[in-house]
């Protein structure tokens, strides 16, 4: 099931403890026109909540976050086409895989549900 | 938080609104920033600048306020032109950055800054005292809109009567018929392309807003895209680049400021022509995009700060002003990224500039 983070990401649980993280459709919104993507290596270690990456648009920067892990895989799509965070953030704009220090890390983050509730606040 | 005649419409096109100096306003519409830049480069934008302030001042010292307020010379320009200077306090720092636009020999239209409507028109009302004039806001009572990019001429043409665009120089302005609205039409702008600034009244703004934006040429654009032209256009912010803790030399925009005019203007004694640190437009190379607050070191040293950054969409990378100490502005110099020092080139403004209209006198 695909969990949030108030700090608007996404985690699809792929099995095997491992997670493909984007951010939200509301956070690609907000940001807008997303024009690099500081992506990270493969074989890169998180400590729980660590930055993943950082996304810079026209107008602002931001982090995009993860639980405790080692990334495994990274959308290299977005190195020249950045903008597939705005066009498509929960499916082709997809950020990294990361191989998950505690396969039940997800347990503790929102359903979309809970996460969409905390939008209208 | 205040709304222009806009909000309605804005609403409906996806716009994304903040508060900007406590006005609601579109940072972007549905299309975002890119799109918005790009179609003001290449055809012509529309934005919504009602959120300025326009003052106008007339009567028989009209002229002799207006020129000791301002720090630009208004003799120097005749009836139907108009100036860019400064309004500055006791300190010489910069209350704001207007426009005057000579209407006669006693009669002149200041636009000012949102963040101006009210200390503005403080200010000019202590310097009128016991003067014989009147300041009109006309803040409130009109709307201000501006057609800028290479086809807005064009666009204009079109729906104007009364008028002779190719009779109004750059920084120069006259009335018409706008399909049967009165119009002020002043040829400036805050986006390095050539265009209008729009003056109606605010009954008749959604009219001329629907008119405008329904041309096959025109995308209405928010502040976001308006942030990202001026700085390419190397356009000061109020707020961002200047405010009244600074002055205009350190600004690098001592050109619009007349030591040497008759009768000299407030805040005159207080103004240092050889500042500690000079604004100067920086690019950085690669992914790195430098953001307002971010620091400028020289080799470790802090020697600065960014006050204006953004990813320029015509250059494809990015670019910032920033304050530098004046001693090493030709240093080699960096921002602080995230704790991680990018090598940054000074770059000469304007980055970007498509004005072809030529000034008049």
């Amino acid at each position: 099931m695909r969990k949030f983070a108030k700090t608007h990401e996404w985690y699809d649980d792929l099995g095997g403890g491992k997670v493909r993280i984007g951010i939200s459709k509301h956070a690609a919104h907000e940001l807008s026109d997303v024009v690099f993507i500081e992506l990270p290596d493969v074989g890169k270690k998180l400590a729980d909540r660590q930055s993943l990456c950082v996304l810079e648009s026209v107008k602002a920067v931001a982090d995009a976050y993860s639980p405790a892990g080692t990334v495994v895989e990274v959308n290299t799509k977005l190195k020249d086409q950045a903008g597939l965070v705005n066009q498509d953030p929960e499916g082709n704009g997809w950020i990294a895989v990361v191989q998950l220090d505690n396969p039940k890390a997800l347990d503790d983050y929102l359903t979309e549900e809970q996460y969409l509730a905390t939008l209208s606040h | 938080m205040r709304d222009t005649f806009c909000l309605e419409w804005d609403q409906a096109h996806g716009a994304k609104l903040v508060d900007f100096h406590g006005w609601r306003m579109p940072v972007s519409y549905d299309k975002g920033i890119l799109f918005e830049h790009e179609a003001t480069r290449t055809s012509a934008g529309l934005f919504n600048i009602s959120h300025m302030g326009r003052v106008r001042i007339s009567g028989p010292q009209a002229y002799k306020l207006s020129q000791y307020a301002f720090t630009n010379d208004l003799s120097k320009i005749t009836i139907g032109n108009a100036l860019y200077g400064f309004l500055l306090n006791d300190k010489g720092g910069i209350i704001d950055d207007v426009i005057i636009y000579k209407e006669a020999n006693d009669r002149f239209l200041w636009i000012i800054n949102a963040g101006g409507r009210e200390t503005d028109v403080e200010h000019l009302k202590r310097l009128a005292a016991g003067k014989d004039l009147t300041i009109d806001v006309l803040s409130d009572k009109t709307a201000l809109i501006a057609l800028q990019g290479p086809k807005a001429d064009a666009v204009l043409k079109r729906l104007v009567t009364d008028v002779d665009l190719d009779k109004i120089p750059y920084f120069g302005f006259g009335r018409g018929l706008l399909q049967g609205k009165s119009a002020f039409l002043m040829a400036t702008g805050y986006t390095g392309e050539d265009g209008y600034e729009i003056m109606v009244s605010v009954e008749d703004a959604p009219f001329v807003w629907n008119l405008l934006t329904t041309q096959p040429e025109v995308t209405a654009c928010g502040l976001g895209a308006r942030d990202s032209l001026r700085l390419e256009a190397g356009l000061p912010l109020h707020g961002n680049d200047i405010d009244d803790q600074t002055q205009p030399y350190e600004a690098g925009l001592g050109w619009a400021v007349k030591l040497d005019k008759e009768g000299g203007f407030f805040g005159k004694e207080a103004l240092n022509t050889q500042p500690a640190r000079k604004l100067i437009g920086i690019t950085l190379e690669g992914q790195n995009i430098p953001r307002s607050h971010y620091k400028v070191t020289s080799e470790g040293q802090e020697v600065g700060e960014v006050t204006s950054g953004v990813f320029s969409p015509s250059l494809k990378l990015g670019i910032a002003l920033a304050y530098v100490k004046t001693d090493y502005k030709d240093k080699p110099l960096a921002v602080d990224i995230r704790g991680k020092a990018v090598p940054a080139k000074v770059g000469k403004l304007p980055w970007v500039r498509h004005v072809t209209k030529s000034k008049g006198k």
